[in-house]
């Protein structure tokens, strides 16, 4: 069991990476990408430094595209990403499937990671993908160990990853979701999704599945042969520093238990 | 009042397919069954043979994400939508079976690209390079926002169907009314008003419908044929009427 997880700068992926991270993340502010500006590198010069940090650590660093691009974006965005790779980088995380076939006929070697927000709900869209170039998907937040069969054993090789969700769950499924910009009148800044509603005859409220659910998810996902497990960038660090603590925790019970050991 | 070129059709909820007021649908010229937010919500195949027996003009097959067991479902009923020739229709959210029905030997129904997926796929779904991966079959995109409107009325041979007067905002798997994953339920959705958060904490008023999340977006339709050219000539070829059939119909006869 791996666990890999999204950095916003510097300091947090030495914190993730003293903590035993196998794997980290990052976006680039000059790509758009699927979360807010402040949760991405500014300075390039902090990716480099953040590229040395991985290979110093001997982990593998993946970059963050997991936007739909238009075509023009297509060129710089493969430049970007070769010499991100050239310079050790594992690969990317990708959605665009223009992008991906773009990247992979051009020669683009290094890894391509499906991200959640590419909608890969059953085995038919796991062979599309297959068939671009991707070498890992990640599964959908919103898709059940129960429903993953497929997918995660499939016969192309392909790895999977899930979210491990404990430092943080969409409530509504990611990609489709228009409600964060749905800005509230009051209190900017205060997730949408995590509010109480006054709703005609009661109140509304998105539902959250509970803890104890997301953390038996992780194990039935762990048992079907799932690798990776991602922890997402958020504003709240000190809430990912308790998802990788609990996470920790999860893996080393599942481990003594005789789960599938880490290579 | 209608506009002239514009097709109109009427969203079915569970509970208006299950006892169809044929003598309403005869009003327009293409009706949607199954849904595009809810797997679950994907009809049978004798509740679509019983409203092909009472309804003449096209109807749509709508369909959400799904999961492997879903999908295989959905892939069932195609050879039914088939066998209606032009006047039937697939609205399609996931790659996984768009990818399948392209690759399959016999031509595919005609597909519209549904609101999820043509959100998904944005630039690329406008790009030559999905007529490449997916140009069988591709005929119609369903939109409901102006952003929509707006991009694939760029692309040469695709028509747009225009939701109205609700445009979704965002769905859960995690039925906003049962609580639950949406897997398996008896739809209690069905039939049930939508619950109605107004505006105030949100700046927009929002719909709660099982479990997808709506607002009005009824100055839409009013804003493209307001347009002098809207982004070059195109109107909806479809009007789709997403409030209930007898609403719907309603609408048909005061006007949007």
């Amino acid at each position: 069991m791996k666990i890999v997880a999204g950095v916003s700068n510097l300091d947090e992926a030495r914190w993730f990476l003293r903590k035993g991270a196998d794997e980290l993340y990052f976006a680039l502010a000059r790509f758009r990408n699927h979360r807010r500006a402040s949760l991405s590198f500014s300075l390039e010069k902090d990716a480099d430094a953040l590229l040395r940090l991985c290979a110093g650590a001997g982990r593998p660093l993946y970059l963050a595209v997991n936007e739909i691009y238009p075509r023009e974006e297509y060129a710089p965005l493969s430049a970007a990403a070769g010499r991100f790779v050239k310079a050790g980088g594992a690969g990317l995380i990708i959605r665009d499937p223009g992008l991906i076939k773009f990247l992979r006929g051009g020669g683009f070697s290094g890894n391509l990671v499906l991200s959640t927000l590419g909608h890969c709900f059953n085995s038919a869209a796991m062979e599309f993908y297959a068939r671009l170039g991707i070498s890992r998907i990640t599964l959908p937040q919103h898709l059940l160990p129960s429903e993953a069969r497929g997918i995660v054993q499939n016969r192309r090789g392909l790895e999977t990853e899930a979210f491990a969700m404990i430092n943080g769950y969409c409530a509504n499924v990611d990609g489709s979701c228009r409600y964060h910009d749905i800005e509230s009148t009051e209190e900017p800044g205060y997730l949408n999704c995590q509010r109480s509603l006054p709703a005609r005859g009661g109140r509304f409220r998105l539902t959250q599945l509970p803890a104890a659910e997301l953390v038996r998810n992780i194990a039935a996902f762990h048992a079907l042969g799932v690798r990776y497990f991602k922890l997402g960038r958020f504003h709240d660090f000190e809430r990912n520093k308790r998802g990788m603590l609990r996470l920790s925790t999860v893996r080393k019970k599942l481990l003594a238990a005789g789960g599938r050991k880490a290579p | 009042m209608r506009t002239p070129g514009t097709e109109y059709a009427v969203v079915l909820s569970a509970s208006e397919l299950e006892n169809p007021d044929f003598g309403l649908l005869s009003r327009f010229q293409a009706v949607y069954a199954g849904d595009e937010f809810c797997q679950v919500k994907l009809p049978s195949a004798g509740r679509l043979r019983a409203l092909r027996a009472g309804f003449r003009g096209r109807i749509v097959l709508a369909s959400s994400l799904m999961t492997d067991k879903w999908l295989e479902k959905f892939m069932a009923l195609v050879p039914l939508v088939r066998s209606w020739g032009a006047r039937g229709e697939l609205v399609v959210n996931d790659l996984g079976v768009l990818d399948r029905l392209c690759r399959r030997g016999e031509r595919p129904p005609r597909i519209s690209l549904g609101r999820v997926l043509a959100g998904d796929l944005s630039f690329f779904a406008a790009s030559p390079g999905f007529k490449q991966l997916f140009g069988r079959g591709v005929r119609a995109v369903e939109i409901d926002d102006l952003e929509g409107f707006r991009l694939f009325s760029k692309v040469p041979g695709a028509a747009l169907n225009l939701h109205y007067p609700y445009k979704f905002s965002a769905f859960s798997r995690i039925c906003y009314l049962t609580r639950k994953f949406n897997d398996a339920c008896r739809m209690p959705c069905r039939g049930a008003a939508a619950a109605e958060i107004p505006a105030g904490v949100l700046k927009e008023r929002l719909f709660v419908s099982g479990n997808a999340l709506f607002s009005d977006n009824s100055a839409l339709y009013r804003g493209i044929c307001g347009l002098k050219k809207p982004a070059g000539g195109a109107v909806p070829a479809r009007l789709v009427l997403n409030s209930g059939l007898s609403r719907a119909a309603g609408c048909l006869n005061s006007g949007l």
